[in-house]
């Protein structure tokens, strides 16, 4: 068999919510894992991931205040590596947030990240639980057209402003998406490391990137 | 839409077994009778394997929450070896508690005692950790008075009411009610729908149903009658030639919407 | 109780479910496999893989064997195919017929294949035999456990990854379905193998009465060690299209197999479920449970494939099924029960809607080798009654 290339994946702590469970998730995938908190461990890494859980300002705050986005930016924007965002890591990639007052996100994928109608829609909030996310662009490891379930748990959604960047959508109440991508950089609303089978699917996607 | 889920309630207790002192997993009757029925890191791998949505993990020693306590092992060593959302609980009185569950591999708090005793923990734990990782447990039995929580693992009866002490919560930032008829635990005679759909009527985050179980059929009830968004079940599984699979396709053969495989 | 319109297997058959025509899950499953995939591709995929491990090391793979007719086509059709060196491991139940050993003995030494045999603690398994079958109506538990446990360790031990099983459970069942490879590894054990327990399961619900090293046998390795070996642990039957019939027939022309006859089954099954004597009380059970057993399972496939009509069915099943086995009175004494106990016990086991009614049971055949199956090991009542009476206050608390 030929030997698999090795993989390196960094998880960014910058303090917003439990790292292990996407640690477990790709340590099970055969990578290397290593929780970043500083530049230096950045070094010889092939793949990122930015986590997130919690409100949005919260976040965007303590990804500022950990000193980590410089790192991540370079990673991201200037040398186009493969970065994952997961749950509010997806959120953070918009224009900006109405959770909790208007809070500034970084801006890379344009969008806004609004609170989903939910009573007028006859759903509840949070969206809790899983829900089938149709594939609209190929996406770690899925294709085009392809639906899946996966496991959700979030108030707010993710809206595009461009279509292009929207990888998979997903309907509670309203559409919106459910995975983005641009270029390097793709994002899950969804929490692969809690989708079992399609989850670990769509990370061994992901680390098929390079 | 979001699809119906069906959660294996695993509860645990401090046991000698040989020579060993550790966490077994265990079924109730009522709260009271305790009956051991395997290992928790063990349980929770079958059940991911047999395509459980969600596992709820309740330490009922309710010891406290410190950073060698069992229940913490148990969590990371699931975690470890299961890739599927875990709520947590049991003796959680303060965020610290959320915080070093969190951290340890749940996904989600469930506090029930120490919410009613100080219903700004709700408030607070959702400011912090958003209110998906909220779930609010509340154990409730019928008199010849009405309905009455209770607390300290239904030993201690409150003057609240089950439904509006689940209004309150959701409005105090609850992401989730977790609603048990004490009575009803491990009878099998079915869930208390009139009262979860008193719950799920008059909130509008999820309500997970649980209590009584004892049919596939009871499920469905659960979900199409009581409004239900999820039901748990911790004695329907253990005792009989019955696992998850087998009751997801009889609830989606109801035509509830629930993840099948195969 | 409502029945799949082609194959006849009734609502109480586990993950059956009907479709809009009637139809069951596992006949469309069959269809799939029928016309749905490309055997050819996978016949390639097999050639790479033995490619890929041939040579690397003392065996090229590990084939787990009973004997029955799965095993020894699976053995026969690798080692004829591809010429390959297989470790033929077998983990022995503590059951095995007369006729079966004969067939082993002439399997191995017709094919030349190195074999290795392990019979574990059978204070042990008696003690696991009572307690699933109170505890899930199926005494077989350290069978299932230890057949796919077993042969991993062995895996491991001696460094074979490649690890070949026979049909996939999708022939039967729809736990898996044909259009997944199917892998035979913890999942699939944790799935639908085990019952839903584990061996540090079983550990708690013997109250901790055994000591945990006898459990090994019945414990899946843990993942990280099969990694560690790189391991691949295959179906057969993913690779080329499984029909028992055709490859019975095979082995006993090509080996000199022979099959034997089978407690309360029609006599044109004769290569079926030949290697253990308390087949007819497991028959027995599930009957008991839920309403049908092997001749309909039997009959299904024969239909599913073509070679009878579900009325032609019919009339072998209702000869043939739900009778009270002989071996009963052997399974009785190995695990220290009455047969009204044993009744009490299958019957709390029973699967909605079916409903037993022991009043309407025959008594089936005695088999030609039953005066030499071995009776050694009766359970004394003391140990049994210890066993029962935990149960039963667990019941009471539970009821």
């Amino acid at each position: 068999m030929a030997a698999s290339p090795r993989r390196a994946v960094g998880i960014v702590d910058y303090r917003a919510g439990n790292l292990r469970s996407i640690a477990n998730a790709f340590d099970h995938l055969g990578c290397e894992v290593v929780i970043v908190t500083r530049e230096a461990d950045f070094d010889g890494l092939t793949h990122l991931v930015l986590p997130g859980v919690g409100a949005f300002g919260h976040c965007a705050q303590n990804l500022r205040d950990s000193g980590l986005l410089p790192a991540v930016t370079r990673w991201a924007l200037n040398d186009a590596r493969p970065l994952l965002g997961i749950c509010v890591g997806m959120q953070l990639l918009a224009d900006a947030s109405e959770e909790l007052g208007e809070h500034a996100g970084l801006g890379w994928i344009h969008g806004r990240v609004q609170r989903l109608p939910a009573a007028e829609r006859g759903v509840r909030l949070p969206h809790v639980g899983w829900n089938t996310v149709r594939f609209v662009a190929a996406t770690a490891g899925f294709v085009a057209g392809e639906s899946e379930d996966f496991y959700f748990d979030h108030t707010y959604g993710f809206f595009c402003a461009d279509p292009r960047n929207i990888a998979a959508e997903c309907t509670h109440g309203v559409t919106f998406a459910a995975a983005v991508r641009r270029d390097n950089i793709v994002a899950a609303q969804f929490h692969p490391e809690k989708s079992q089978d399609a989850g670990l699917r769509f990370l061994a996607g992901f680390l098929a990137s390079t | 839409m979001v699809k119906k889920r069906l959660i294996p309630k695993l509860l645990l207790k401090r046991r000698r077994l040989g020579t060993v002192e550790r966490m077994v997993l265990v079924t109730t009757r009522g709260y009271e009778q305790v009956i051991e029925v395997g290992d928790p890191v063990s349980q929770a791998k079958i059940y991911e394997a047999q395509f459980a949505d969600e596992l709820i993990f309740l330490n009922i020693d309710s010891s406290p929450i410190e950073p060698q306590a069992p229940l913490l092992d148990v969590l990371r060593r699931a975690a470890s070896e299961t890739f599927m959302p875990i709520a947590a609980g049991g003796g959680v009185r303060t965020t610290d508690d959320f915080e070093l569950l969190l951290a340890n591999g749940a996904d989600k708090v469930c506090v029930n005692s120490a919410a009613i005793a100080d219903p700004s923990l709700i408030e607070r734990a959702a400011a912090i950790f958003g209110a998906q990782c909220v779930v609010v447990s509340i154990d409730y039995r019928h008199d010849a008075q009405g309905s009455r929580v209770f607390v300290d693992g239904g030993r201690t009866a409150t003057p609240l009411d089950p439904i509006e002490w689940a209004v309150r919560a959701a409005a105090l930032g609850a992401g989730e009610i977790l609603l048990t008829d004490i009575a009803r635990d491990g009878s099998g005679e079915g869930l208390d729908l009139p009262t979860i759909r008193a719950v799920a009527d008059r909130v509008s985050v999820p309500v997970i149903a649980s209590g009584g179980c004892g049919l596939a059929r009871h499920f469905v009830e659960g979900f199409l009658d009581g409004h239900a968004e999820a039901v748990a079940a911790g004695t329907f599984f253990c005792f009989r030639d019955q696992n998850p699979m087998q009751t997801r396709a009889h609830v989606r053969n109801a035509g509830v919407p629930i993840r099948v495989k195969t | 109780m409502r029945r799949c319109a082609k194959c006849g297997l009734p609502e109480t058959h586990e993950t059956i479910s009907f479709d809009s025509e009637g139809v069951c899950n596992i006949c469309r499953q069959h269809e799939f496999k029928q016309e749905s995939i490309d055997w050819a591709a996978n016949k390639r995929a097999l050639d790479a893989l033995i490619e890929e491990y041939r040579g690397k090391g003392d065996y090229d793979c590990l084939v787990p064997f009973s004997g029955g007719k799965d095993s020894t086509w699976t053995l026969y059709y690798l080692v004829k195919e591809y010429g390959i060196k297989p470790l033929v491991v077998r983990f022995d139940h503590g059951f095995l017929r007369p006729n079966l050993e004969e067939n082993v003995k002439r399997t191995l030494r017709r094919l030349g294949v190195d074999f290795l045999s392990f019979t574990p603690n059978w204070k042990v398994v008696q003690k696991l035999m009572l307690q699933a079958f109170l505890e899930k109506g199926d005494f077989c538990w350290h069978c299932h456990t230890g057949i796919f446990s077993y042969p991993m360790w062995i895996a491991i031990e001696k460094k074979i990854p490649l690890i070949f099983w026979g049909e996939p459970s999708a022939e039967y069942t729809a736990y898996f379905s044909y259009d997944q490879p199917e892998e035979v590894d913890e999942k699939r054990f944790n799935r639908y193998v085990n019952l839903g327990i584990s061996a540090e399961d079983m550990y708690v619900r013997l109250g901790g009465t055994v000591d945990m090293r006898d459990l090994k046998p019945y414990s899946y390795p843990p993942l990280r060690e099969l990694r560690k070996l790189n391991y691949r642990s295959v179906c057969l039957g993913s690779f080329i299209p499984w029909d028992v019939k055709k490859q019975a027939e095979i082995i006993q022309r090509e080996l000199g197999w022979q099959g034997d006859d089978v407690e309360n089954v029609p006599p044109q099954y004769r290569y079926e479920k030949i290697e253990c004597y308390m087949q007819g009380v497991r028959d027995y059970i599930k009957y008991i449970k839920r309403g049908y057993s092997r001749p309909s399972h039997l009959v299904a496939l024969d239909v599913r494939n073509g070679r009878m009509t579900k009325e032609q069915g019919q009339a072998l099943i209702h000869g043939y099924e739900g009778r009270r086995p002989p071996s009963l009175d052997l399974f009785l004494e190995f695990v220290g029960l009455t047969e009204d106990e044993f009744l009490e016990i299958a019957m709390s086991h029973q699967v909605s809607p079916y409903r037993h009614d022991p009043a309407r049971t025959q008594p089936g055949k005695t088999l030609h080798d039953y005066a030499v199956w071995s009776r050694e090991g009766p359970m004394p009542r003391v140990d049994a009654d210890e066993i029962l009476k935990r149960w039963r206050a667990r019941r009471k608390e539970a009821a």
